[in-house]
């Protein structure tokens, strides 16, 4: 259970506290609610490249990280297609300068060109090192726009393509700031040894008089409901070939969410689950397989990817895969191993909650979501979930029309 | 209201003491230590086995890591699916690692399920079946997980570098081939067992609720594990660090979009009295995001996503790395400016602005280090290796951190980081 307290600004910027006085440390979470799902599709990676500018300076601060790591702190950030979330741990009586940094960077960034000549490097870097020079690494570049034909999560949260961050100018970057970028778009959490007193009062002082902005309303494309079984077929020059399958499947706050989640951990959660003992020990046809969600506020993806073993067809491999999937939606699914994923699901929130940092994440995501309160009832909602709502939902998610798959083949 | 100063900094205090856990210590029956360590409010206990049965210790690449990963894979009570069904269903979890001197069993579970969850841990610790189908899966998986592996630039030459310091004979210096996985038997596993598996390489940490019940059952029942002993210290094999003569080698990569780059050497390790120093002198470099690689690799120049550098470690010896991918056509600049940095350690005294947000920057990091039970009991094992105690250690590590001064870290440079004593590795 992680205890909180709530205010909000007159900007609209709104606090959640957690009190925890076991550290001698305190998390500041900053959560703006922006993500690639929010790009121009002819300017894709724009989220993430701000990230990275982010660091380059402010209004009033010349560097974000050195006066950071003066006072013994420490901090990173990342972007999902749905949010970009930055976070600072940093010794509780030196609260004040996360506040101070974080807040300045909220008014206004000080957007020097050369901060993004270098960043748009750097990022072209992140691009090849995660996506282009690693096995398998293009993956989600060519699964998304296979899976998705209207909504902007079609495209990865790094961009489409290079070019799209090559091009990005000056003039680009503030428009994204100032359309994004606000107390009234952001949430921020905190976690660790301080008094409500305290961060009330660094609140009112550091963030107060940052003016609200005009964040147009989210008007986004909703994927259409899918109607055939789509495929796309590549060859690389990996070791071994891999089967990737994506199904569509309902966004965060949807109910079925939970028997969605639960669902992927029947499957594929622990030694246990029924993917790694049937396919892999049994029947051996995959080194390693993994089913996951990819729990995104809109409509998101139901994930099933798994390696062959040599000299395995990927029509063997596919039609194990279907002959798993078919016994979940015919109902095969046991009570016990339903209870089993809940219990797993029940001990990884308990570890999650023994630090700062995971609780700040998690109250700043519920709240940006829409209820702080699902930090906590989480796992009411998991306990929930009965083996009817496992069918029904694996009935529709596991329709073939539904299916997305990329086979990615192992040059020859 | 007075009006704001945002471009002044807030005042700041620095932290004046570390404070450490100090584990309860358990001589057990067998004779192994038991360290505990309290969590508060949390009902999760977690407890590492650790055992002196890493790399080092076999004669095999493949010995250690197989034995240790097949533990779980049938004992002579369960069978492989009884086993991961019962902790999935207890909602527990376990983990197994290996570095080049230590293998560890780690258990997470919820105090409520903890008796049970120990008790078919131990039994696959003391009791392993080994069966023949499961080694040759898990074997297979290995290899295809290697054949990935050995795609990766970056995987490439770290192996390398290694191979280069130590020598390919040397349990550090010597890395997997794809004929290990063909040469390697089942007896070689249940040998390895019985040779290391024993009570005098073992040392348990427990973290938990130490004044719970079921903890306390739990202590009780370790400490009376009937674990084999071989009433003698297990020896360690001496080897020979034989260094390349060559310092420079490049292994092309064909449809490498980037490069790695590792540039290192042997350096001493925890136990040696520049280590302190070093470990600053390493920070300044490479050691956080602040450091002058990252500034200028990556900052200034946009090279890389990312440099760093740090210093390996070992019982019996260390080196120092310096690791990066860089753009194919960047890689000359890349070295130039990395060796550049090297050469300043050397040849300016580092400024006393930089030079103390560094120290504040590794003494909150220490502070960090210890911040809570599950923190505190890795720096814990981190020390197992060196026979030293781990309070005074790492108090002496703190005062020393806060002492050093640039004077003093320049002569260090001098005898350390001379460039031409470096190898380096391109691979791309």
């Amino acid at each position: 259970m992680i205890q909180f307290e709530e205010f909000e600004l007159k900007n609209g910027l709104r606090f959640f506290v957690n009190i925890d006085k076991t550290t001698p440390f305190v998390v500041v979470n900053t959560l703006y609610n922006v993500g690639s799902r929010d790009e121009n599709p002819e300017q894709t990676g724009f989220a993430h490249l701000f990230e990275h500018l982010m660091f380059g300076g402010s209004k009033h601060i010349p560097s974000f990280d050195t006066p950071l790591q003066k006072v013994g702190g420490e901090n990173n950030a990342f972007t999902t297609t749905d949010i970009t979330n930055y976070y600072i741990t940093i010794p509780a009586n030196n609260l004040e300068t996360a506040f101070w940094l974080e807040s300045d960077r909220m008014l206004e960034l000080a957007f020097s060109q050369k901060s993004l000549d270098v960043q748009k490097n750097v990022v072209c870097e992140e691009f090849k090192q995660r996506y282009l020079n690693r096995p398998y690494g293009d993956l989600w570049l060519l699964a998304r726009p296979l899976a998705y034909k209207v909504h902007p999560y079609q495209w990865a949260t790094i961009g489409k393509e290079l070019s799209h961050i090559e091009k990005a100018t000056l003039q680009d970057v503030k428009s994204f700031f100032y359309s994004h970028y606000a107390p009234n778009n952001a949430v921020v959490a905190i976690s660790g040894n301080v008094s409500l007193r305290t961060v009330k009062h660094l609140a009112k002082k550091w963030f107060g008089d940052i003016p609200r902005r005009d964040i147009a309303p989210r008007n986004l494309p909703q994927e259409p409901e899918q109607t055939e079984k789509r495929t796309l077929t590549v060859e690389r020059n990996v070791p071994a070939s891999c089967l990737f399958k994506a199904f569509h499947m309902c966004g965060q706050t949807k109910p079925d969410f939970y028997a969605t989640d639960l669902i992927s951990d029947i499957l594929s959660n622990g030694k246990s689950a029924r993917l790694y003992q049937n396919l892999v020990e049994k029947q051996k046809l995959f080194s390693e397989i993994h089913a996951y969600i990819t729990g995104e506020i809109d409509a998101g993806l139901f994930i099933i990817t798994g390696n062959l073993n040599p000299s395995v067809s990927m029509e063997t491999a596919e039609k194990a895969v279907y002959s798993e999937i078919q016994k979940i939606k015919e109902g095969f699914v046991f009570d016990y191993e339903l209870q089993k994923v809940k219990n797993k699901f029940e001990s990884s929130a308990v570890l999650d909650e023994i630090d700062v940092l995971s609780k700040a994440k998690s109250l700043a995501y519920y709240a940006n979501l829409g209820d702080v309160n699902l930090a906590n009832n989480r796992l009411k909602k998991y306990a929930e979930v009965s083996l009817v709502d496992v069918k029904r939902v694996s009935e529709k998610l596991f329709d073939e029309k539904n299916d997305s798959t990329v086979y990615y083949l192992a040059k020859q | 209201m007075r009006k704001l100063r945002r471009n002044k900094e807030p005042e700041y205090k620095l932290l004046k003491k570390l404070s450490i856990l100090k584990p309860d210590v358990i001589h057990t029956k067998a004779g192994f230590p038991m360290y505990l360590l309290p969590i508060q409010d949390q009902e999760i206990v977690k407890i590492d086995f650790v055992f002196n049965a890493g790399d080092y210790y076999a004669s095999q690449v493949l010995a250690s890591l197989s034995t240790l990963s097949m533990l779980q894979e049938g004992s002579q009570t369960q069978t492989a699916e009884a086993i991961a069904e019962r902790l999935d269903f207890l909602g527990s979890y376990l983990s197994c690692s290996t570095t080049k001197d230590k293998a560890v069993v780690s258990l997470c579970s919820l105090e409520k399920h903890l008796a049970e969850s120990v008790k078919i841990v131990t039994d696959c610790i003391l009791h392993p079946s080994f069966p023949e189908d499961k080694f040759a899966t898990h074997l297979s998986k290995r290899k295809e997980r290697y054949k990935i592996d050995i795609e990766r630039v970056e995987v490439l030459s770290q192996k390398k570098l290694a191979q280069v310091l130590f020598g390919s004979e040397h349990p550090y210096g010597r890395s997997c081939v794809l004929d290990d996985f063909s040469s390697i038997t089942r007896d070689d596993l249940v040998q390895f067992h019985s040779d290391n598996y024993v009570a005098e390489n073992l040392k348990i940490v427990l973290c938990g609720n130490l004044k719970s019940n079921e903890v306390k059952n739990i202590i009780h029942y370790l400490a009376e594990l009937p674990i084999k002993t071989l009433g003698k210290q297990v020896n360690r094999k001496e080897y020979q660090i034989v260094s390349d003569t060559e310092h420079k080698h490049f292994i092309p990569k064909e449809n490498a979009v980037q490069s790695s780059i590792n540039i290192g050497k042997i350096m001493v390790n925890r136990t040696h009295k520049d280590y302190v120093p070093l470990q600053v002198l390493n920070t300044v470099l490479g050691g956080y995001f602040g450091s002058r690689l990252m500034s200028t690799v990556r900052e200034e120049k946009g090279y890389t996503y990312g440099i760093g550098s740090g210093i390996i470690s070992y019982e019996n010896s260390g080196y120092f790395i310096i690791t990066t991918r860089v753009g194919k056509e960047v890689v000359q600049p890349a070295l130039d400016a990395i060796y550049h940095e090297i050469k300043r350690l050397r040849t300016e005294t580092i400024p006393d602005d930089e030079l103390n947000m560094v120290k504040t920057y590794m003494l909150s990091t220490i502070v960090r280090n210890f911040d809570g039970a599950l923190a505190t009991s890795e720096m814990l094992r981190n020390t197992f290796d060196y026979n030293i105690d781990y309070h005074t250690y790492y108090q002496q590590f703190w005062r020393r951190v806060k002492k050093v001064q640039s004077k003093e870290l320049q002569q260090l440079a001098n005898d350390y980081f001379n460039e031409n004593s470096m190898y380096e590795i391109v691979v791309g």
